[in-house]
This record gives structure tokens, C-alpha cells and sequence, in this order.
């Protein structure tokens, strides 16, 4: 079993310990992540600070944890808001097909063909920058993601009999998409939810380093690395612990994503890309 | 394909239509009166309405928006807020920074995904498969501008064989140049790279278990010839569909890079707009952009038809295969 599902149990692994770094630093942190100290500051990592400290003499590890909470929640809301609205547009526009579908899937298309840095950049343009701007940006952009994934998938159920046996039993196409086809639907968008919040994580740390995510002093993994690029070259702590922590989070997401595949969706297996 | 091309050739149009509605709505129309939103709260009435004035916000939207069409039809994308010259001008300049920076990133992509994928593809399932997928894996998870960083430390500040940032221009010489765009071009395509290599070994491996490639073996050919002769070619789909969306990255994802490396590209010059709340300046260059990638997808869709001739064939010719 373990050696079958092995993205499983090590994308789940790491999942699961940046979930605990971002719940844990809600409670406990060995240090203030924002509480400066000048005269500690730039220590190498030690048994009293194990990240070191930054140019402030904050301590790095705590940061990072605070970071942790900062990226996760940023990446889950974004992930609500692209399956609470991508979702119910994508199966409205199973349902109705015809002009209807054409039209949501056209207004899809154009929402693809912006970037997602570009639209995250117009609309910080727009409203300025901030840890919510970032989740509405980041939100936006999976909103297509998911409408044409759910579209696509309800597209195929609709065809089978038991659907077409709902219909003739008098269920409109409201109920029918609520009660068959959305629960026919949930491994995929698990599956996806979690790719998406590999996806939503690099996203805010991009924002954050261009300072139009989190705002300081809230301590975000972007804004860490954007304060370490000056001095990687007697500090590289400083840009090592953040990127790692980014770098483990989001593989362990993708990991999670290809692993729950694998066991919703065998037929699917080795196909994400 | 005559009428698939005038069918493709609409709705490219429609999109790009629809496209520059989008752009106008969110910056002329969102942040109410961009003349105000551009001067801050402290403008003073006489250079808000010389502001007003040259930006034609005293029509009404619709006179605005045909305007600016218009305009945009003439080459002409407005005078910048910040800078004082035309737009198109920054814009062409910046582009000489931001587009050879895209291709040779995803140059460096093709190159390295390519061989991973044919050798991959065909140790499926072993243990040298297994390990390198793995390390494509963290290719993929692999922020770029935190590779950027990484690079910068070995290669510039202890081995000092590129300099940290900065671009010379294309007048201090080719070799110059380009040295100044390679670590910047690593960070870009490396990511792309693993994702690349990851489709192409998946499009590699359906493909293998096609008859023509049962008959190129029976033939005699060995495993990594089959794979280049008739599995290459016939895997190209999914690929191009990546190569182009990864273009369109490229172009328009370049942002974070040109930042880390402080190059004078387009991605910078939208930033620094933004700083500036330059809004004719962000309206032109997110409009360049996304009829970028809406002009790439374009390209890509016409190049699946040149390389698969599948396709050309009428779609009932395909269903009876």
C-alpha cells in the first residue's frame, strides 16, 4: 500500500506538516516573529535561534511559521472562492447548455488569457495591495479553472442513464446537478482543489515579493525573500529557510494532488499533465 | 480549413474585442475617476482637470472607449503620466528586454525537456524514471525567483562568472547581452522545463503503445529511435499546447524575474506603473500582453493542423479511423 500510493503518504506528509507549522504558529512561537532586536541581529543559525535572524535580529524560524499561516490561508480562500463560484458555473453551464454555455465559457476564455500575475497586478492596481487583494486575485484566477473542469466532467455524467432516469422522474436540472452529478464530481475537485493550492501558494509568495501581498509587519514567505535578496551573500539563511519552506509546501500539495488521483481516479493515473 | 481558419481568425478578433472592453472597464471605470485615483487625494482642481483633459475622461464611456480603440488602431497608446513620452515607445523598448528574454528561456526549457522526456519515456516504470520524474517534481515546486536567488549566490556572488543584475543593452554586444539575460533565462525555464518534460513523457508513453510504433519496433528499430522517428512527432500536441502556454508565461510571468535581476523589462515597467498609479502605462503594456497570449494560443491551435495531419481531415473522416 505504501509503496503504491507513495506520492500519497509523502505529499500528504508534507502537506500535512505545513498545515501544522501554520496551525501551530497560531499558538505558540519560540519567538515574536515581529518583536525586533537590533543588537541580535544577522546571527547564523544556532541552538537558540535554528533559522538565525534577519537585519532586524528577528527571529527567522518564527517568521517562517507566521508565514506558513499567511500562505495557507491566502491559497485555501483563494481555493473557496475559485470552487465556490467556478463550480456553480461550470455545472450551470452543463445544464443549460446551448447559448448559455457558449457565453460562460467564452467570458472563461478571456479570463484565461489573462495571466494570473497580470490580472493579480490589475487588480492590486485597482484596490492596492494586501493580504485580501492578494486572496481576491489569486480567487479569481482559479475561478475558470474550476468552472471549465466541472463544465467538462458534469458534460460527460449528464449523458449516462441514471441522469436521464432523474429526468424523466420529474428532478430539474438544479436538483439533478446538486444530487448526482456534484457528488460524481468531488474526487476531481479534491484532486484539483489541492493542485490549486500548490499553485495558490507560489502565487502569494509572488505577490508578497513583489510587496502587493501580506503588508509588514505580517511576515510572508515572498516578503522574507524579498528582504534576504540583498544579503545572500553573508546571510544566505536568510533566503534558504523561506524558499524551502515554499518549496516543500507546494511539492507536498502536488504530491497530494497526483497521489489522491491515483486512488479517486486509477484510469486517470500519470495524466495530470 | 479555409473556413476553420475564417472561424479562427472571428473568434481571435472577438476575444481581443473583448478582451480591450475588460481592460477598459477595469482601469477607466473601476477606480471611479482615474484622474483622481492617478494625482492622490492631495491634487490640486487645475491639474486634475488638465489631467482630465488629456486624457479625454470628459466624454462619456463610450465615446472614451471608441477613442481609445481608435487610437490603439493608430499605434497610438497614450502619453505616460510618469515618464512624459508616448507609451508605445516604452512599451517597444522594454520588449526588446522582455522578448528575447522569453524565447531563451524557453529555449533552455525545450533543450532540457526534450532529452529527459525521450530517455524517460523510454525507462518507464525503472528505477533511472522514477528518480529523475522525482527531480522534475521539485522542478515543478520550485518557485523561480527563488531559484533566481540561488543562482545569483553561487554563480555570481562566489564564483563570480555572471554579474548579479542589470542589462548592459543590446549595443554593448550580443555575447554582453545575452550573458546578462542567462541566469535570468535559467530561473525562467528550469520550472518550465520539469513541467515540460513531465507532458512530453506522458504524450511519449500513450504514443509508444500505438500500432505504427509496435511495427517500428518490429522493423528492428531500437527503443530511443523509435521514440525519435515516429513517437516524437506524434506526442506533439499536448507539447505544443504546454510550449505555447509556457510562451505566454514567459512573456507576461517574466515580472518577478526581471525584478530580481533589475532588468528593464516589460514586467518592471508594469510594476513600477503600478507604484506609480501610471494607468495609461499599466492599460498599454496588460493590453500587449494578453493580445500576447491571445496571439500565441492562436498560433498554436494553427500549428497543431500543420503538424498533425490528422486533423485537417474532415471530422467525420477522423471518427471512422
Amino acid at each position: 500500500m505504501r509503496a503504491r500510493h507513495s506520492s500519497l503518504w509523502l505529499g500528504g506528509a508534507l502537506a500535512s506538516f505545513a498545515l501544522s507549522a501554520a496551525v501551530l504558529s497560531l499558538f505558540w512561537a519560540p519567538y515574536n516573529p515581529e518583536m525586533q532586536n537590533i543588537a541580535g541581529q544577522l546571527q547564523a543559525p544556532s541552538l537558540t535561534h535554528w533559522f538565525g535572524t534577519d537585519h532586524l535580529g528577528r527571529d527567522t524560524l518564527s517568521m517562517t511559521l507566521a508565514g506558513a499561516r499567511n500562505s495557507i490561508t491566502v491559497a485555501l480562500v483563494a481555493v473557496m472562492i475559485g470552487m465556490g463560484v467556478g463550480v456553480p458555473l461550470g455545472l450551470f453551464a452543463a445544464a443549460q447548455r446551448g447559448w448559455v454555455d457558449s457565453l460562460l465559457m467564452r467570458i472563461n476564455d478571456l479570463l484565461f488569457a489573462f495571466p494570473a500575475l497580470i490580472l493579480a497586478i490589475l487588480i492590486t492596481a485597482i484596490f492596492g495591495p494586501g493580504a485580501i487583494n492578494a486572496i481576491i486575485a489569486i480567487g479569481v484566477f482559479n475561478i475558470p479553472v474550476f468552472a471549465r473542469l466541472t463544465r467538462g466532467a458534469a458534460l460527460s455524467i449528464w449523458a449516462h442513464d441514471y441522469i436521464l432516469a432523474a429526468r424523466l422522474s420529474g428532478k430539474t436540472a438544479l436538483r439533478i446537478s446538486w444530487e448526482h452529478i456534484l457528488p460524481n464530481l468531488a474526487g476531481l475537485l479534491i484532486v484539483q482543489g489541492s493542485i490549486q493550492f500548490a499553485m495558490g501558494i507560489i502565487a502569494e509568495a509572488g505577490l508578497s515579493y513583489l510587496g502587493l501581498g501580506a503588508q509588514p509587519p505580517a511576515s510572508s514567505w515572498g516578503r522574507m525573500l524579498f528582504d534576504a535578496q540583498t544579503m545572500t551573500g553573508f546571510a544566505p539563511w536568510l533566503a534558504i529557510f523561506p524558499g524551502l519552506a515554499i518549496l516543500l509546501s507546494v511539492l507536498g500539495f502536488n504530491l497530494l494532488g497526483d497521489g489522491l488521483r491515483d486512488v479517486l481516479d486509477p484510469r486517470q493515473k500519470g495524466h495530470r499533465e | 480549413m479555409i473556413v476553420w481558419f475564417l472561424r479562427r481568425m472571428f473568434a481571435l478578433l472577438a476575444t481581443m474585442l473583448a478582451a480591450s472592453l475588460f481592460i477598459f472597464f477595469m482601469i477607466e471605470v473601476l477606480p471611479g475617476d482615474p484622474a483622481h485615483f492617478m494625482m492622490g487625494l492631495n491634487a490640486d482642481p487645475a491639474g486634475l482637470d488638465a489631467l482630465r483633459e488629456q486624457m479625454g475622461l470628459n466624454a462619456t464611456l463610450p465615446e472614451r472607449y471608441m477613442r481609445w480603440v481608435l487610437a490603439l488602431l493608430r499605434g497610438d497608446f497614450g502619453i505616460s503620466y510618469t515618464y512624459h513620452v508616448p507609451v508605445r515607445d516604452l512599451i517597444v523598448e522594454r520588449l526588446a528586454v522582455s522578448l528575447p528574454l522569453a524565447v531563451y528561456a524557453l529555449a533552455i526549457s525545450i533543450l532540457l525537456a526534450f532529452p529527459i522526456a525521450v530517455f524517460t519515456a523510454s525507462k518507464a516504470g525503472k528505477f533511472a524514471d522514477t528518480l529523475i520524474m522525482g527531480g522534475t517534481q521539485i522542478g515543478v515546486a520550485i518557485p523561480n525567483f527563488w531559484l533566481a536567488m540561488l543562482l545569483v549566490l553561487l554563480f555570481s556572488t562566489q564564483l563570480h562568472w555572471f554579474s548579479a543584475g542589470g542589462f548592459p543593452g543590446w549595443q554593448a554586444g550580443l555575447l554582453v547581452a545575452f550573458k546578462a539575460l542567462t541566469l535570468p533565462a535559467i530561473a525562467l525555464g528550469v520550472p518550465q522545463a520539469a513541467i515540460l518534460a513531465r507532458v512530453m513523457r506522458t504524450s511519449l508513453i500513450e504514443t509508444m503503445g500505438e500500432d505504427y510504433m509496435r511495427t517500428a519496433r518490429a522493423k528492428g528499430l531500437g527503443q530511443l529511435q523509435v521514440i525519435w522517428r515516429h513517437g516524437v512527432r506524434n506526442a506533439m500536441i499536448p507539447v505544443l499546447t504546454v510550449i505555447g502556454m509556457q510562451l505566454s508565461f514567459l512573456l507576461a510571468g517574466s515580472i518577478i524575474i526581471e525584478n530580481v535581476f533589475f532588468l528593464p523589462g516589460l514586467g518592471r515597467l508594469v510594476f513600477q506603473a503600478v507604484a506609480q498609479r501610471d494607468l495609461v502605462v499599466v492599460e498599454g503594456v496588460v493590453l500587449v500582453l494578453v493580445l500576447a497570449v491571445v496571439l500565441v494560443t492562436f498560433m498554436v491551435d494553427i500549428t497543431y493542423h500543420l503538424v498533425d495531419p490528422r486533423l485537417r481531415r474532415p471530422a467525420t473522416m477522423r471518427r471512422t479511423k
